[in-house]
């Protein structure tokens, strides 16, 4: 009884919370919203293209809304519509909201398109200055051009050009163009079955694959209002964590390369590859699993596969505590990672920035516990935080996450509850009419969110918003001042995902 | 003429052998703290992969720069000097410590010249940098040299040796032994055998089947570690004295084949230091301070035992 109260206290919580903000947004900018409603966990609100500016500006100043953090500016097509959607948060709240503005220009016309997208941007920069981040820069090209990297020599990173002004061996100014990442999205994803799209999805973050699968599961679910089974939870968490562990030792294996310690990277990519093979035994594929269903996952988890983790799990704490140490106390790398790219918690917050780096920073933000994720309340696990911010920070960081989330795993394998489950819902026979709704989740590099829109069971229109983004416009700020050889160190500390980068092309 | 024609054979001989065993060495090293075989298409096999660089080198056309054969000349001419037994020298010259310094000196400055070379021309900027960071690591080598000629009043190598038939040059020198062999061992990583350093080495050096330059470089940096791993040989561990029944040629190779080995060990397990800030705050915060002390105390006793006769 208690566990039921508990269970629906916890859930409708939340809800209450959204509901007073969706309100207090309500009475405040009534006039102004042209629509206005919650989507799963979020605020979803529609604005008109000459009120934005006064609706941001309120939404900003206004002491019981206090939304001065922007994540970020897409561009997406909905209904043969060009549309800008901008995402805001609060951490101090622990509440985000959507706004979407249509834009007059017709999909076709690149010029018109490019000049409105350009005056809407401006609008939101005047308010939120990390905006002009996700404006077209091109001048920026001829002016830093002492040195140009172009995408591949720097390591495990070809997702973006970088335009360097140097000051003798000081970065003073770097442009990271990230044009070369842009797709037709558009053309990709709509008209695809949602169901197809699952198999797809993982392709957005490689790091971590079944992050994406997740978070596009858990907004369908949401709009079918499904009830998923305790075991499903557990076991999603069980993969969500695995996967952490793999993506992290990956960054750890990318910093090690660079810093030149061959033994540290081949011993990382040793126990990676461990995580890898217990996550190959339950999935049965290794970066793209497509392991997660609607309303359930794709294999239930026999004894065999439990005795593999149970067996693997003190084999992989141990040789990961032998890692840190090989690491973390020579004094060559601590010397080399020390006070470089330091990031504090005010420009942390106002980039966006969330994840790790964001941790690393002094700021305890983690969706595993601030919202209402899987059944992560149900864990005993703490959320490490740092203190300095700087690279060194960064890393300690990640292994300490490390450790958590094996803690977290070995809670659910002994608590994995017995459930007979049974297929209940037969995909070809949902009918889903026009619907839009967002979803997240907190995967390796951060907060990694979708908002997406499905007609007659195809997708309408797709919008990923990675958190990798905000991480590579803050480095643009933390690289100044810094050094040309740490470069590439602060890229790698930073953790950045190429997948995360993917946008939308314009035109 | 025909001895000194017999001692170019042999020298030739010892250096080519070298050589080879050491490059084998250093694959094999590398690949092993990579986690992974090495080059073995058979196990036996893997020992005729130098012979088939050599023949990778050479298989391509390539037009020598005047600094190349340069460089190729010097990393000969310093074996002249260098005594490898009580016999076995070209030249035999009384002040050969400071002449075989300074052909070292010589050779790396080719060397660095060589590696500032690119396509548009020499990069001078990097160049001087670069040579000036280097000879700064020699200014601890150079008070640790001048502190063993103050103990053994001699700047001949191999009265040197014969200095230490008793006790080692070690005994009396921890301390300068241990900056000499950590000045060693950056200027290894420096030069990078098994990976070639960004600090020093521009891109167009490590392009792949540079030809004969490729090869007249790698022989060079070669010759600069084979050279301070007989220095250290000759100058704190005993040279070529012989161990009981053992032959004293054989245990000069046992000896520089250890060092080697423990030297190729300590490059891989320690990160790579391509950060010019570090590596001179190592040079001048720890390397330079405790040679110089040691250099000091070496003279107060100098002087203490040999003009006041107090010890």
């Amino acid at each position: 009884m208690a566990k039921e109260l508990y269970d629906g206290i916890y859930s409708s919580h939340k809800l209450v919370f959204i509901e007073r903000i969706e309100k207090n947004l309500d009475f405040y900018l009534k006039d102004k919203l042209q629509k206005l409603k919650t989507l799963g966990q979020e605020v979803f609100c529609e604005v008109d293209k000459k009120d934005l500016s006064d609706v941001l500006r309120e939404m900003k100043e206004n002491p019981e809304l206090e939304i001065v953090i922007l994540n970020s500016v897409n561009r997406y097509i909905s209904k043969d519509r060009n549309c800008v959607l901008i995402n805001l948060s609060s951490v101090i709240n622990n509440f985000s909201v959507l706004v979407r503005v249509y834009m007059d220009s017709p999909v076709t016309d690149k010029e018109r398109l490019l000049k409105e997208y350009g005056y809407i941007v401006k609008e939101i920069s005047a308010v939120y200055a990390p905006a002009k981040f996700f404006m077209t820069r091109p001048a920026l090209k001829e002016n830093y051009s002492d040195i140009v990297i172009k995408g591949g020599p720097l390591d495990g990173l070809d997702c973006f050009d970088a335009y360097i002004q140097t000051d003798y061996n000081l970065i003073e100014n770097i442009y990271l163009d990230t044009r070369l990442s842009a797709i037709p999205a558009h053309d990709i994803f709509s008209n695809i079955y949602f169901t197809d799209l699952l198999t797809l999805i993982s392709r957005f973050d490689f790091g971590a694959g079944i992050f994406p699968e997740l978070c596009l599961c858990l907004g369908l679910e949401e709009i079918m209002q499904l009830k998923v089974p305790k075991r499903v939870q557990y076991i999603r968490m069980l993969m969500s964590e695995l996967f952490r562990i793999s993506s992290h030792l990956a960054c750890i294996a990318k910093l090690c390369k660079i810093l030149g310690s061959d033994i540290v990277f081949n011993k990382t990519m040793m126990e990676r590859e461990r995580v890898l093979r217990v996550i190959e035994l339950i999935t049965g594929s290794r970066i793209h699993p497509n392991f997660i269903r609607i309303g359930g996952v794709k294999k239930n988890l026999n004894e065999e596969k439990l005795k593999n983790i149970k067996e693997n799990l003190p084999v992989i704490f141990k040789k990961i505590n032998n890692l840190e140490a090989l690491l973390v106390d020579n004094t060559i790398v601590t010397g080399r990672l020390k006070n470089i790219g330091v990031l504090n918690s005010k420009t942390a917050l106002e980039y966006g920035v969330t994840g790790p780096n964001l941790r690393s920073s002094a700021v305890r933000y983690d969706l595993r516990k601030n919202r209402n994720l899987l059944l992560y309340k149900d864990i005993s696990f703490t959320i490490p935080m740092g203190k300095y911010g700087d690279c060194l920070e960064r890393v300690n960081l990640r292994f300490f996450e490390i450790y958590q989330s094996i803690r977290i795993i070995n809670q659910i394998l002994h608590e994995l509850p017995e459930e007979h489950i049974k297929k209940l819902i037969n995909l070809a026979d949902l009918e889903i009419p026009f619907s839009e709704m967002v979803s997240s989740v907190e995967c390796p590099h951060g907060v990694f969110k979708i908002y997406f829109e499905i007609k007659d069971n195809r997708m309408e229109s797709l919008v990923v918003m990675g958190p990798s983004r905000n991480s590579l416009n803050c480095a643009e700020r933390i690289l100044q001042g810094n050094r040309v050889e740490d470069l590439k160190l602060i890229l790698a500390t930073l953790d950045i995902s190429d997948g995360e980068i993917i946008q939308e092309l314009m035109l | 003429m025909t001895a000194i024609l017999n001692k170019v054979i042999y020298i030739f001989c010892i250096m080519g052998i070298n050589l080879y065993f050491c490059s084998y060495l250093t694959s094999k090293v590398s690949a092993r703290s990579e986690l992974r075989r090495g080059f073995v298409a058979s196990r036996i096999g893997g020992l005729g992969y130098p012979f088939v660089k050599l023949f990778r080198y050479l298989a391509k056309d390539y037009k020598l720069n005047i600094w190349e054969v340069f460089l190729f000349f010097f990393s000969l001419f310093i074996w002249t000097v260098v005594p490898f037994s009580q016999t076995l020298t070209l030249i035999k010259f009384d002040q050969d410590l400071l002449m075989a310094f300074l052909f070292y000196l010589l050779l790396i400055f080719l060397i660095l010249t060589n590696s500032s070379r690119s396509n548009h021309g020499y990069i001078f900027q990097n160049m001087t940098k670069n040579v000036l960071m280097i000879y700064t690591f020699m200014l601890p080598v150079f008070f640790c040299v001048t502190s063993l000629v103050i103990i053994n009043r001699t700047l001949n190598l191999k009265e040197i040796t014969g200095f230490q038939y008793q006790y080692w040059n070690i005994v009396y020198q921890p301390l300068g032994f241990i900056v000499f062999f950590t000045s060693v061992l950056l200027q290894l990583k420096l030069f990078g055998l098994t990976k070639s350093n960004p600090v020093l080495f521009t891109e167009n050096q490590e392009k792949e089947g540079a030809g004969l330059g490729r090869l007249i470089v790698r022989v060079a940096r070669y010759s600069a570690l084979f050279f301070l791993i007989v220095m250290i040989s000759i100058l704190y561990l005993g040279g070529w004295h012989s161990f009981y029944f053992i032959n004293g040629n054989i245990i000069f190779i046992l000896k520089f084949y250890i060092i080697f080995f423990i030297l190729l060990l300590l490059d891989k397990a320690t990160p790579g230091l391509d950060d010019y800030r570090y590596l001179v705050s190592i040079n001048w915060r720890f390397l330079v301070p405790f040679s110089a002390a040691n250099f000091l105390l070496t003279i107060i006793f100098f002087i203490l035992r040999n003009i006041y006769n107090l010890i």
